[in-house]
């Protein structure tokens, strides 16, 4: 009797070989959050780039837009100012001729 | 009550427009340009001049200056036109213009005349300085408007003479004069 209880303790702890795949399965499970993790990390620092280097385009835009303008604007005023001073000396001169007559 | 109350608004609202639109340049004037062998169309309005002011280096003397000068102006407008022939315009032309600058705020400083030229320079006096600047010239082939609103120095324009094409001037702050009368002629 004793023999028979030897006999199937023995064939219940008797060493089986893994199914085949099995490591690989357990070591997937066992990589999983930390891929995904890795994962989610890896998106948000490309969205966070993507947006950055948007606005960053957008900024650039703008400024360089801005520039010119105020240098158009910059030169507009010059112009102003000498044809302002054109027609200022013109007259000044037709008054003085007028004075010396 | 209520009735009053609209009529108020609206001729504060009225008023704002009125004193916000400096000036007007006739339609009839703007279409010059399709006449013109060469014209310069320049509008620049308030913030349009801030913007400039902040591209004008203080660190230089001149443009200093410049950017002193423009910081007190609230618009300025310049139409210049050039024709191939004669005729393309006519004195009336700048009549809507000449309308804008009526007493008690304009005063024409200075008018001269001078075969087929027509000069007249318009002052606008803001307590005791210029609030403003207008010059009407026409010849022959060609009409010149210039339009500066707002506190000018002429002393500082006069300095800038020699600069940026700016013709050396003479100028100064001018004594106020009554309106509707030339301080000086030269027929």
């Amino acid at each position: 009797m004793k023999d028979v209880e030897d006999i199937e303790l023995r064939r219940a702890l008797r060493r089986v070989d893994a199914p085949e795949g099995f490591a690989d399965r357990v070591l997937a499970r066992v990589g999983q959050p930390a891929i995904a993790k890795r994962h989610r990390l890896r998106n948000w620092a490309i969205a966070a780039t993507l947006t950055i280097a948007a606005a960053g385009g957008a900024w650039y835009r703008a400024e360089d837009q801005r520039r010119v303008q105020g240098e158009e604007a910059k030169r507009q005023v010059l112009l102003s100012l000498n044809i302002a001073g054109s027609k200022l000396k013109a007259i000044e001169m037709k008054v003085n001729r007028g004075r010396e007559r | 009550m209520k009735k009053t109350m609209i009529g108020l608004v609206s001729a504060l609202l009225v008023s704002a427009t009125a004193s916000a639109q400096s000036f007007i340049i006739p339609e009839r004037i703007e279409k010059l340009a399709e006449k013109a062998r060469e014209s310069v169309n320049i509008t620049l309005d308030g913030p349009l001049l801030q913007l400039a002011g902040q591209f004008l280096n203080s660190g230089n003397s001149d443009e200093r200056a410049v950017k002193e000068l423009v910081s007190k102006l609230k618009g300025i407008h310049v139409r210049t036109f050039e024709f191939d022939r004669e005729g393309e315009y006519s004195e009336s032309d700048l009549e809507p213009i000449r309308a804008q600058l009526k007493a008690p705020s304009w005063a024409r400083l200075i008018e001269a005349k001078e075969q087929g030229e027509h000069t007249q320079v318009f002052v606008k006096q803001d307590r005791n300085e210029l609030g403003g600047l207008v010059i009407l010239a026409t010849e022959r082939k060609g009409l010149s408007i210039v339009i500066i609103d707002g506190a000018i120095d002429l002393k500082r324009l006069s300095m800038l003479g020699g600069n940026f094409g700016i013709p050396n001037l003479n100028l100064s702050t001018p004594e106020p004069v009554k309106s509707g009368t030339a301080k000086d002629s030269a027929e």
